[in-house]
């Protein structure tokens, strides 16, 4: 049985810049900015002030509902202040500490009291507790989805480790340094979820991530629960409903979410913080990212405290090499570039790219010339060109005949366009309605 | 340097950040290489006039390009091939022999009004090359249906016909005033011009030379034919190259031979396998189905409408062909298909991926 998606890409991957790094862990930030919106929910509700003295981990902003998270303190220290500056999700309150005193909880074992003992609740309190969200949100940040909810039924975990990003290798290194935390971090899920099985979709390329976790498997007798299943290596095969229909088999109907088909996706870094979260009790502080692109001085990945900024971590990542054509925040495909070097690492950030300009694509857009690759490569069977062509002339309602709702943004038609017609940012914005704030074509 | 003002950049910013490296000048630009072995061989074979002839048909849709883009203060498009190409293709299929001053009109022809008044690159209806054919044939058919080298060495049937006896006046003129082996596909109407049994002719154009004059060249074709082999290439080179895919070119020939063999096995011809097989590499059908029908601008955006395409394709040449006795009924069939494509892109859509039909 073996699924594939329609469509998709294979970019070259690059990831020969940090396959082979090590996980290695840069300094805290003297100062640290923590964004009040690092996901998909509302902004979490601060709960300091400037002047207060915080400790490490401590709370600092209050997730408000089911969508938004806690948010702790990356370095302790003194508030100094909560104010509105850039971030990558454009300019929102961010609270800024200085740091000062004592890391105590950097390197220390906490908690370790075994969580077989406790109720779902339990676990389940914890891991909000610590604020977590989901890792890879590709740009944006999303939150749990509702899938951890007792009430719902999810019958099955998948675990993305597909790896099909370009240039991001941390997943495949946690895999790889720390297989049996994520094995019990996915039986942790497991329990949460009360879901029966778990699939760990891994690129059919990666043979060593595979072994791997077939070693780490066979090292635990209670993890019968967790098979392998191998994927095709193409992007977007880690995206929600691609890999859903990967594993499975099983198609997500528009309007249904993977929790309402059963599923429930993780990639590694998520199950990783979340086996931190609840053996630790540790909060959600810092996080692996890939740092990387032709320009800087070393690249690799790194432990790196949220909230740290961009700027701090190129410099000690050895510096950029010269003028970085572009920096992303995030994948290539659907990252978002920056310019300003003071926004700071938040939740979501898998990676930091610093790309050359060879690397990074500048050019015009010329017209369509009917090529029919952006169809071929999309994941969802839709036409984005018709969908560019009706946009261009103005066209709003023959558009939506070609259901631009069912986007999934993966990026691929852009990628593929031989006119460079930035098609997926067409469809992003007739799907955001900004040809309703702004009129006029691209 | 501080990082603040290392990342300073004016571009377009949005995602995707990375391209594929593909571009439509380089597109097209694959698709001129891998014309020139055939048009090379061409200019060989049928001599000075066809090299000329090719060039001219490239300059003057590029000067044409130009001088409209000029007129009309529209972006000057020249760079990225697509008017030199129009230029090359209609010189495929031009007699090699033609006036020189007749293919520039219908290079002119083929880009200001098939290509640039439709809106330009990507918008137009119909492959504009075979427009200007079109045209040429309808101002000009003269000299397009007896352009090429009739009686010279290079065309084998005509020398070999000639000197064969058997074969009347009046059927000599059909084959000889139009490409080998069109005027095998009506054999309907040739076979009664033969006093004596058809086999003698179907003999004479089994004999290996035909196919070898086919296959190498020198037969006596449209400039873009001599060497059915090379332009084979050049679209081999193209699928390749991922430039082209293999849905229109294989449908076209697939469904060509199918209505051939079936036409000719229910009227019991001798071989039509054979005939078939005339159909396929003679005609100007190899340079069609590989350098014109699959010309992306022109053809449908599916895999699924492309097959259509070019079956339409395969079976228009052969219903042509069959009935109006027309030269070069590929490129006919071509224009004809084009006009069809926005209705086949209306019915190949692709589905949705989980797309709720009652939601919506
Ligand atoms: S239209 Fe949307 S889903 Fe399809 S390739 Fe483009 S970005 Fe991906
Ligand atoms: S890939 Fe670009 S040029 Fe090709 S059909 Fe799509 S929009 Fe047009």
């Amino acid at each position: 049985m073996f699924h594939a998606f329609k469509g998709g890409i294979r970019p070259p991957l690059r990831k020969e810049l940090t396959g082979n790094s090590s996980l290695e862990n840069l300094s805290v930030p003297q100062v640290c900015y923590l964004p009040l919106k690092q996901d998909s929910g509302n902004p979490a509700v601060p709960v300091v002030k400037a002047g207060d003295s915080v400790d490490e981990g401590e709370l600092v902003a209050a997730g408000e509902c089911a969508g938004s998270a806690n948010i702790h303190a990356s370095v302790p220290g003194r508030v100094v202040d909560i104010a509105g500056l850039p971030t990558v999700y454009g300019v929102q309150p961010v609270i800024i500490i200085e740091a000062e005193g004592a890391f105590g909880k950097t390197g220390k074992a906490g908690n370790t009291g075994s969580w077989e003992n406790l109720s779902r609740d339990e676990l389940f309190k914890k891991v909000r507790d610590a604020g977590l969200v989901r890792l890879s949100g590709e740009g944006c940040a999303c939150d749990l989805d509702g899938t951890y909810r007792p009430d719902k039924k999810t019958d099955t975990l998948i675990i993305n480790c597909t790896a099909v990003e370009p240039y991001i290798t941390s997943d495949e290194i946690l895999i790889r340094t720390h297989a049996e935390e994520i094995i019990e971090g996915i039986l942790i899920a497991l329990k949460i979820l009360d879901a029966s099985k778990a699939v760990i979709a891994v690129n059919d390329r990666n043979s060593d991530a595979a072994l791997t976790i077939a070693g780490a498997l066979g090292n635990r007798r209670s993890a019968s629960a967790i098979t392998i299943k191998k994927i095709k290596n193409r992007y977007p095969a880690g995206a929600e409903k691609q890999i859903v229909f990967g594993t499975l088999g099983r198609v997500i109907k528009s309007g249904q979410t993977a929790a309402g088909a059963g599923v429930s996706v993780h990639d590694v870094a998520t199950i990783f913080a979340l086996r931190e979260a609840v053996v630790f009790d540790k909060p959600l502080i810092e996080r692996y990212i890939t740092v990387s692109g032709g320009m800087i001085g070393i690249p690799g990945n790194y432990k790196v405290r949220i909230g740290t900024r961009i700027g701090d971590i190129a410099e000690e990542c050895g510096g950029l090499k010269g003028k970085a054509s572009r920096v992303i925040i995030g994948g290539t495909l659907t990252g978002t570039a920056v310019t300003d070097m003071n926004i700071p690492v938040v939740k979501g950030t898998s990676a930091i790219l610093f790309l050359s300009d060879g690397e990074a694509y500048a050019g015009e857009s010329g017209t369509c010339i009917r090529c029919g690759r952006c169809i071929r490569v999309c994941p969802m069977g839709l036409m984005p060109c018709r969908i560019a062509s009706a946009l261009s002339r103005g066209d709003m309602t023959g558009a939506s005949d070609f259901h631009p709702e069912m986007c999934i943004m993966c990026g691929s038609c852009s990628y593929i366009c031989p006119a460079h017609i930035p098609l997926v940012h067409l469809i992003n914005r007739f799907n955001s309605k900004d040809y309703e704030i702004n009129p006029g074509p691209v | 340097m501080t990082p603040d003002s290392s990342a300073e950049t004016k571009i377009n910013l949005y995602a995707p950040h990375i391209m594929s490296g593909d571009s439509t000048g380089r597109i097209i630009w694959t698709v001129a290489a891998a014309m020139l072995p055939a048009l090379a061989y061409s200019s060989f074979i049928h001599g000075i006039n066809t090299l000329l002839l090719i060039l001219v048909c490239a300059a003057s849709a590029v000067a044409a390009e130009i001088l409209f883009q000029l007129v009309t203060g529209r972006r000057i498009t020249a760079a990225d091939g697509s008017a030199a190409v129009t230029g090359l293709v209609l010189a495929m299929t031009l007699p090699p022999l033609l006036p020189l001053w007749m293919a520039a009109a219908g290079s002119c022809f083929a880009v200001i009004a098939a290509k640039q008044l439709f809106g330009g690159l990507g918008r137009n209806l119909f492959n504009p090359a075979l427009a200007g054919r079109a045209l040429l044939f309808v101002i000009w058919s003269g000299s397009m249906r007896t352009a090429w080298n009739v009686t010279s060495e290079g065309n084998i049937p005509a020398e070999k016909l000639t000197s064969y006896g058997i074969i009347p006046q009046q059927a000599l003129d059909v084959i000889t005033s139009t490409p080998p082996g069109e005027g095998m596909y009506n054999a309907a109407t040739v076979i009664p011009w033969f006093t004596e049994s058809f086999t003698a002719f179907y003999d004479f154009m089994i004999g290996q030379n035909i196919l070898k004059a086919l296959f190498a060249g020198n037969s006596g074709g449209l400039t873009g034919e001599a060497a059915v082999i090379l332009v084979l290439a050049g679209g081999v080179f193209l699928l390749w190259r991922g430039v082209i895919t293999w849905h229109i070119p294989f449908s076209f020939l697939i469904s060509l031979s199918f209505a051939s063999y079936f036409f000719y096995s229910f009227t019991g011809s001798v071989s039509p396998g054979f005939i078939t097989f005339i159909h396929i590499i003679s005609g100007s059908v190899i340079p069609a189905a590989f350098f014109m029908a699959a010309d992306p601008v022109t053809s449908p955006l599916t895999g699924r409408g492309m097959v259509i395409f070019g079956t339409g394709c395969g079976i228009f040449t052969f219903i042509i062909r069959s009935a109006g006795f027309y030269p070069e009924a590929a490129f006919w069939a071509i224009l004809l298909m084009n006009a069809a494509v926005p209705l086949i892109d209306r019915i190949t859509k692709p589905p949705v991926f989980g797309l709720n039909r009652s939601s919506k």
